[in-house]
């Protein structure tokens, strides 16, 4: 921690970066964003197992975009949604400081267990810093490991008729607060297409066209570039269990494409890039 | 009349009963994951009744998500507007005194001038039954914005937890009374009150700030960097509103075919990136801490001189539901000590 | 249930003229005669129009409170609903609901003045409704001025109504065109005598004066309006005697939504229209 606050001092004083986003304490067990300017505000950063959110998505809010620089503290699985705003260009390398903060896990949203996402994850040392804050931690699983999750084989063994009412179940509780996209670190359009009205593309009212277009709409647009922070889950009010979808879709770009998102800053991504030996037609 | 109880097996039944009605529309307290939901019941609703504040408040039944306000037909000759079904009566049971005190806050806005009668029907074909808090967290602050645990502004019938099972219930306004009478069936529980209940007083929750001093201050200081702070972590989600009794903040869309349509209210939200964006691209409310400005202010200072009252019960839902960590009472307690400092 | 709050009149468009570029008038005659029977309204006062199927759209009234029977509306094509009403034939039937909103106050504040009429590009059919009102009362006024500029010759709306002005010994009529509007290469199809450049300078180079006695009315886009007010005040009008409407985003028109406050003033029910003195006392949320 002592280092952490440290270095934040070091980058607001100098002026390297114009604000810097960490966490601060919430009370016991619980974390919060913490957005500083002043170096005297560094004294309440912290980092802990409770610190949850993943950050990067202020970096696309747009007042913090307009900064020359900004310095974001990231977890290894929170730097995997930098890299694929790099490979996106909705970043700027050199506008951001990322503090790399080594996490052997983080806990479960409500405090009792160690968080599933977690029990898989590949990158307990930062894999894209400017400076790495902790102690190397070993790494539990090698990045070659192929990851099968269990409540999707739960899932997939349900008739086509079980998933459908549970989609209609679940997705039935959505109120369109749109807190997973404004999580999101790779939610970044300018104007959500749920926005859009003229023709109104997605229903924007809460009953079942809407809610089943919009979820299943974006789970798509992540479709090879979710990282699986799982900030949508976990901010959703009416707690749907929206990585069910998210997870889904990155088993299959692994399967389809053996792509996993967010860990090569260097690597084109499989659906914004055309090889010549694809099978598909349309896009010759 | 005899001291009326009910316990949680007659709750269910008297619910369950109800919900056999097709007349009428049911909500209760549902269990989803770790939170209690206020959710319109059918037959298959596994009711709860051991939670300390339900996410979203009884605003789901008075204003729903959306609802039509017209429907139409085209055809050759022009348009012809058809009839809406009327507005069905309505039992609420499990919200908390700071869900129906916002019922009589609402219906000031709603009854200004231009007659809602959407919201004012359902108002008046509405059963409230509320169940008096005895469990509170850091996040409420009622007594602050003039309620109370046991407040019964809003409500029907109020229900005071006697035991670990049950409740001594109270009727409050006609509409209660009657309410009670028509299910006296279910009100006949043999319970014998507990010692410890309820567990909470009006007390426990202290008030913290002076709402006419906030008032003041929000006056005042539009152009304050505090507001910049205080908006620093929002991510201009609707999920704080949503969840809030009092918001009530709607959009009005049309879902037409070729020969058809209907036109509906739906909830919207001012901390929502597009809500004040002109078609030319102009946002008067560009940034978030602009949007969250004006939902402070808009609670606790421009309802107060369009209504006369601070438009927020103090449930602390939206503190509850924000994990970017926007806490309304951090920022309440705020302002308060600012205006104290500051003597304006 | 009583009466639905929601519900618009049917309408059926009578005539339709193309004003500008995307830009058109139409003159709309109540379905149900005893619907514009009992139908009054004010000159600043708006309404929603709707397009059944993509939804409702807010304009002021364009005409005149004081010619009975029909309402015009002028509108530019800028999103779903307006795109659709584009769309729309002579004999279709759109809705209207209104009249909503407060009103210019003319027999409070504006009898015995000088009137000066401010007006920029699409700024012009929210004051045109006041401007008929004035010329249907003309003795009631001391000098009437109208200011009115465009990009081009092309955006400026109300032609025939320019021209009828132009002609009145009554009326002041000042026009202009942005440099290079005047030019046949940016659609100008007239040898055009106007003036050419933004409406502040004109407005500022014009003989117009300010003073206790006269009363201006201003509409038009942010940065004319901005520039505008300045003059005005330079030129001796008080910040009492300047008005104008505002035109934030309002989808109810009747303070429920809670989209269109500025602070604690309801465009929609306090407003549109506002005197200088009383929107200086706003946050700068319009």
């Amino acid at each position: 921690m002592k280092e952490l606050i440290a270095k934040a001092k070091e980058l607001l004083m100098n002026k390297e970066v114009d604000l810097l986003i960490g966490y601060q304490s919430a009370g016991e067990k619980k974390a919060k964003p913490l957005l500083i300017k002043n170096p005297d505000d560094a004294d309440k950063l912290v980092f802990n197992e409770y610190c949850l959110s993943n950050l990067v998505t202020y970096l696309n809010r747009p007042d913090i975009k307009a900064l020359s620089k900004v310095a974001v503290v990231a977890k290894g699985c929170d730097i995997r949604a930098i890299v694929v705003l790099l490979s996106e260009n909705q970043l700027v390398r050199e506008k951001i400081f990322i503090i790399g903060m080594t996490c052997d896990h983080v806990m479960s949203p409500d405090g009792t267990e160690e968080n599933i996402k977690c029990s898989y994850c590949k990158v307990r040392n930062p894999h894209l810093a400017d400076v790495v804050i902790g102690a190397p931690i070993d790494e539990r699983i090698s990045k070659e490991t192929v990851v099968r999750h269990e409540d999707i084989e739960e899932f997939n063994k349900k008739t086509k008729e079980e998933k459908w009412n549970f989609w209609k179940e679940e997705l039935s509780q959505c109120i369109r607060c749109y807190a997973c996209r404004q999580v999101c670190p790779l939610c970044y359009c300018e104007r959500c297409i749920v926005d859009f009205n003229n023709p109104q593309w997605i229903d924007t009212r809460s009953n079942p066209r809407g809610n089943f277009a919009w979820n299943i709409v974006r789970a798509l647009h992540l479709s090879g570039r979710c990282i699986d922070c799982g900030e949508c889950e976990r901010v959703c009010p009416a707690n749907i269990p929206l990585m069910l979808l998210n997870r889904s879709l990155q088993e299959e770009a692994k399967d389809k494409f053996d792509w996993e998102a967010g860990f090569d800053p260097e690597a084109q991504p499989p659906l914004t890039t055309f090889r010549k030996e694809d099978d598909e037609e349309f896009i010759r | 009349m005899a001291e009326q109880y009910i316990d949680y097996d007659k709750a269910k039944e008297m619910l369950g009963n109800l919900t056999k009605n097709s007349e009428i529309e049911v909500f209760g307290p549902v269990k989803k994951g770790n939170d209690t939901f206020i959710s319109k019941l059918n037959q298959n609703s596994e009711l709860s009744f051991d939670y300390f504040i339900t996410v979203n408040s009884i605003k789901e039944a008075l204003l729903p998500r959306f609802e039509p306000i017209l429907k139409y037909r085209i055809n050759h000759n022009g348009v012809t507007l058809e009839d809406l079904p009327p507005v069905k009566p309505l039992v609420v049971f499990g919200g908390r005194p700071c869900d129906a005190s916002s019922l009589p806050l609402m219906k000031k806005l709603f009854n200004w001038d231009f007659k809602d009668e959407f919201y004012l029907e359902r108002l008046k074909k509405v059963i409230i039954i509320t169940i008096a808090c005895d469990e509170m967290d850091e996040n409420c602050f009622c007594t602050s914005v003039g309620g109370s645990p046991r407040n019964e502004t809003g409500s029907d019938v109020l229900l005071e937890r006697v035991c670990s099972t049950g409740w001594k219930a109270k009727a409050i306004s006609e509409k209660g009374k009657n309410f009670l009478k028509e299910n006296s069936n279910f009100f006949n529980a043999k319970l014998t009150p507990e010692k410890g209940y309820p567990k909470i007083a009006e007390k426990d929750i202290p008030v913290v700030f002076d709402s006419k001093k906030i008032k003041t201050w929000i006056e005042n200081n539009f152009e304050s960097p505090l507001w910049e702070e205080f908006g620093a972590n929002c991510l201009s989600c609707a999920a704080c509103t949503f969840v809030c009794p009092t918001c009530h903040c709607f959009d009005i869309t049309d879902d037409a075919s070729m020969w058809k349509g209907v036109r509906t209210k739906n909830w919207d939200a001012c901390t929502l990136p597009y809500f004040t964006k002109h078609a030319s691209g102009h946002n008067p409310r560009s940034q978030s801490y602009q949007r969250y400005r004006q939902r402070i202010s808009h609670k606790y200072s421009y309802y107060i001189d369009l209504f006369g009252q601070v438009s927020c019960t103090g449930c602390g839902r939206c503190s509850r539901v924000c994990e970017a960590g926007v806490n309304i009472l951090d920022i309440l307690k705020r302002i308060d000590k600012e205006a104290t400092k500051g003597g304006k | 249930m009583s009466e639905n709050v929601y519900k618009p009149f049917l309408m059926e468009i009578v005539d339709i003229k193309e004003e500008a570029p995307n830009t058109k008038t139409f003159k709309l005659n109540f379905k149900k005669p005893e619907e514009a029977k009992k139908f009054s309204f004010k000159a600043g006062q708006f309404g929603l129009y709707s397009a059944f199927g993509s939804g409702e759209s807010t304009f002021c009234i364009a005409s005149s409170p004081t010619r009975k029977d029909y309402i015009e509306c002028t509108f530019r094509i800028a999103g779903r609903v307006t795109t659709q009403l584009a769309n729309m034939n002579i004999g279709d039937t759109l809705g209207f609901r209104g009249p909503y909103g407060n009103s210019f106050p003319i027999e409070e504040k504006f009898y015995g003045k000088n009137i000066t009429f401010v007006a920029g590009g699409i700024g012009l059919p929210p004051v045109r409704c006041l401007i008929w009102n004035t010329l249907d009362l003309r003795d009631k006024f001391k000098d009437v001025n109208i200011v009115y500029g465009a990009r081009t010759y092309q955006d400026l709306v109300y032609k025939n109504e320019l021209n009828e002005w132009e002609k009145r010994e009554d009326v002041n009529l000042i026009t202009t065109v942005d440099p290079g509007g005047e030019k046949p290469e940016n659609g100008c199809t007239v040898d055009w005598k106007g003036h050419v450049g933004f409406v502040p300078t004109v407005l500022e180079e014009s003989n117009i004066k300010g003073g206790k006695d006269s009363v201006a009315i201003v509409c038009g886009p942010p940065i004319m309006i901005k520039f505008t007010l300045a003059i005005l005040e330079k030129m001796g009008f008080s910040p009492e005697n300047i008005y104008t409407t505002l035109e934030n985003k309002m989808k109810c028109g009747i303070g429920k939504c809670g989209r269109c406050n500025v602070g604690n003033f309801y465009v929609c029910k306090h407003g549109p229209v506002i005197n200088l003195a009383d929107l200086s006392k706003l946050p700068q949320e319009y």
